[in-house]
């Protein structure tokens, strides 16, 4: 089936970066379609927000069966239980291929708002060092653009999502537009004074967070609950539910259509661009043929890689896009799982009030002058961490007996523990890839086969993250210290990058400065598949800053213009 | 939006691709917890289970296990949810009691003085010896399959009374929406632990 009008743009996905797309093009007066292949739903609509644990079957104990049949990689996903079931993806209709010895997470939400539901909201800047990172030495293709040519496009992301932080004033990592920061606790504060005093250069910030202190239009400041990833109709959070898809809809520009699943996009070979995005129902099967004049693919990293390399033609044997022959190629996430964990002594009178959906934060340490550190890696890591109480749930196994002491004893809370993981810098290599395989999925689209591991430079930086941790948990007076020395296996931090990745080059990148493809000009990649390198900090907000710095280019092409394209190259 | 309109919506939209047992429960209006769909333990060993979780939790100036529910939890999750290999290992250590009960006290763990009963069940502890659940993680993760009949009641009392209406705003103190953040509060304000 075809329909009859063409849109000015079709948006693939809804989440982070399709919220954005869809925001700044309708704002800019385009029709605009997007495409979402989970489930729909609207703002407010949140079943299980606020639902007490008794309401929750068993409990919200793990659902063994079902999750051993249909979640088997989702259930290892940070925020997964029965409370956020209905979000993820079902592993078993949505299969995609681990190759031995490589194993991949791949953890995907279905349903409208995608990731951006159950996101970590920490939102930092990349600084200068990190986009100048490639071209200084020489691991990956130069990027070509710098922290000027977005810093105010982050400006622009962080005034609409809301991001609660404190100022700095470091090189590190840049301030932004800040709404007034949440606060650490009274043992996090005790760890930031001794750390700092013993590591001078290194800082315990509270989290930069796309979580509100204060209302923002409709959106409300947060009332600490603690489970965001239900979903909050108050807004406190951002997500594309709750801001961006409500903005475009305002404009009257928008359509947004659930369940549909894109296959591929059509290729006009005589004009070079693309003409159509080839969509098929989830629930139906029925496939529709939905006419464009530009594409932004903003399915997340892997969707969007698997869309292009899926959309054959002649011209393009290999991937849309891909004369270069790097699609697919240079995929990265974060370092993650390294760190460590200690008992902080001397607060036992302390507790807390309401549940801060918030960590503390170190910036990046390491490297940061060449050849300043004594360490046998390039590039470097921040760390996320938080101190708690232990809660019943875990001591109740520490506390010998049964009957009324027990009881007792269990209604206070234990040891106050103090977290702290890292997420460090992984390089681009070439052969850390995505491919097509020749297994299809219950649509006939071939699946995606992950082919990435861990290097040295990982490993080296992976130990250290250790290590440093273990430092400064000693330096703050820490006992029983629990190092964790092992990575957690690639995808599980979420922090998803590369595969079109952004270059001057045509013959070495996919995408250029705008995040539009170098052999077909009317296609956008602006999630993080467009990613040259990685920098350790978390991704959303560069992705965000970066699609609707795309999407006013585009849109002034189409109002100058009535088109977007020139000439396609030959092969 | 209330919420059954949003599982509605979230149901309607997906069809028979999304079934979810909680959703469909809470669609079809059955209760979402409790009650096993078929019991598979007998009356007497329902009866014993009574007993201790009320020994493990009993009732203070707080309700106990039994005015929270939990043996009927308890039943549910060793009924409908437990593997067949955590079920033996749970009716063999009922078994077992009520046969030393027997064979110390002359008469069924049921018919026992309070003070046998906690003998009894001092004496299964003792028995769990040195087993430690995996340090680190939290008792709502994940169940050890193979742990020991003592720490299995004891777990299954604890998360069902910690996790029930009384014992999560009685026992503990529940807030849902506490407005703010305070991260340098006095224990003593509350005087108990947070069950939200």
């Amino acid at each position: 089936m075809s329909v009859d009008t063409e849109f000015d743009a079709v948006v693939v996905g809804s989440g982070i970066t399709g919220g954005w797309a869809a925001k700044e093009l309708t704002e800019h007066g385009l029709k605009v379609l997007v495409l979402e292949r989970g489930k729909p739903l609207t703002h407010g609509g949140y079943p299980t927000e606020h639902v007490p644990p008794w309401e929750m079957p068993g409990r919200n104990l793990p659902q063994r069966a079902l999750y051993a049949n249909d979640y088997f990689v989702q259930r290892n996903a940070r925020g997964f239980d029965f409370t956020t079931l209905h979000f993820w993806n079902n592993d078993r209709e949505n299969p995609y291929v681990q190759v031995p010895g490589k194993p991949f997470n791949w953890f995907r939400t279905d349903v409208v708002g995608g990731r951006s539901l159950m996101w970590g909201r920490h939102s930092y800047r990349w600084s200068e060092m990190d986009f100048a990172a490639n071209g200084r030495d020489g691991h990956g293709n130069d990027w070509p653009i710098r922290y000027r040519d977005v810093a105010p496009w982050y400006s622009h992301v962080e005034r609409f999502i809301g991001v609660s932080g404190e100022a700095l004033g470091i090189d590190v990592l840049p301030d932004g537009e800040f709404q007034p920061p949440m606060t650490l606790n009274v043992v996090e504060q005790a760890f930031k004074t001794r750390v700092e005093r013993r590591f001078p250069g290194r800082h315990v910030t509270i989290g930069r967070v796309a979580n509100l202190t204060e209302p923002l239009g409709e959106r409300k400041s947060c009332h600490y609950c603690g489970p965001c990833q239900r979903g909050c109709t108050a807004g406190a959070y951002f997500s594309s539910l709750s801001s961006t898809l409500p903005a475009a809809r305002r404009t009257g520009n928008l359509t947004l259509l659930a369940n549909q699943v894109v296959e591929s996009l059509e290729l006009d070979g005589a004009r070079g661009r693309v003409t159509a995005v080839r969509a098929v129902d989830t629930l139906t099967r029925e496939r529709t043929r939905y006419r464009t004049k530009v594409v932004f693919l903003c399915a997340s990293t892997f969707a969007s890689l698997q869309i292009l390399l899926n959309s054959r033609s002649e011209r393009f044997p290999g991937g849309l896009a891909n004369f270069s022959g790097t699609l697919g190629r240079f995929v990265m996430d974060h370092n993650h799982g390294q760190g460590a964990a200690g008992v902080m002594p001397g607060f036992e009178s302390k507790y807390y009030y309401g549940n801060r959906p918030n960590t503390f934060y170190i910036p990046r340490f390491r490297n940061l002058e060449r050849g300043k550190d004594e360490v046998e890696f390039i590039r470097g890591y921040g760390y996320q961490g938080l101190a708690l109480p232990d809660d019943w749930t875990m001591t109740w196994h520490r506390i010998p007996g049964f009957g009324a002491d027990y009881k007792q004893a269990l209604r206070r809370p234990g040891r106050w523990m103090l977290f702290m993981l890292g997420f460090g810098e992984v390089l681009p290599y070439a052969d850390n890839r995505v491919v097509l395989d020749s297994k299809v999925d219950r649509f006939g689209t071939p699946q995606l086969r992950f082919e990435v591991t861990y290097r040295d430079n990982e490993r080296l930086m992976g130990l250290d993250m250790a290590q440093q941790a273990i430092a400064m948990l000693e330096a703050a007076g820490a006992t029983d210290i629990l190092p964790f020395s092992e990575p957690f296996i690639p995808g599980t931090s979420i922090h998803e990058y590369g595969g079109a990745r952004m270059g001057r080059d045509a013959a070495t990148s996919v995408v250029n400065e705008h995040n539009q493809c170098h052999d077909v000009p009317n296609v956008f990649v602006t999630d993080g598949a467009c990613m040259a390198s990685s920098a350790c900090v978390n991704p959303s907000l560069t992705f965000m800053a970066l699609t609707a710095r795309a999407a006013e280019y585009a849109a002034s092409r189409l109002r100058d213009e009535g088109h977007i394209g020139t000439a396609p190259r030959s092969t | 939006m209330n919420r059954r309109e949003a599982l509605l919506q979230l149901v309607g939209a997906a069809g028979s691709s999304l079934t979810c047992p909680w959703i469909d429960a809470a669609l079809a209006g059955a209760p979402m917890h409790e009650a096993p769909a078929q019991s598979q333990l007998t009356a007497a060993q329902r009866a014993m289970v009574t007993e201790l979780a009320e020994l493990v939790i009993p009732r203070t100036d707080t309700p106990g296990a039994i005015d929270a529910g939990v043996p009927q939890f308890i039943d549910h999750i060793v009924s409908d949810w437990y593997t067949q290999g955590e079920r033996a290992i749970f009716l063999a250590g009922l078994s077992e009691l009520e046969v030393y009960s027997q064979k110390q006290y002359g008469r069924g763990f049921i018919e026992c003085s309070h003070a046998e009963r906690n003998a009894a069940l001092e004496r299964a502890e003792v028995q769990a010896g040195s087993y430690r659940p995996t340090p680190g993680v939290g008792i709502l993760a994940s169940l050890d399959e193979h742990s020991p009949f003592f720490f299995k009641l004891k777990q299954l009392t604890v998360v069902g009374y910690y996790t029930s209406q009384v014992g999560a705003t009685e026992e503990l103190a529940y807030n849902p929406v506490p407005g703010r953040f305070d991260g340098d509060y006095d224990f003593a304000e509350i005087g108990r632990q947070w069950s939200s």
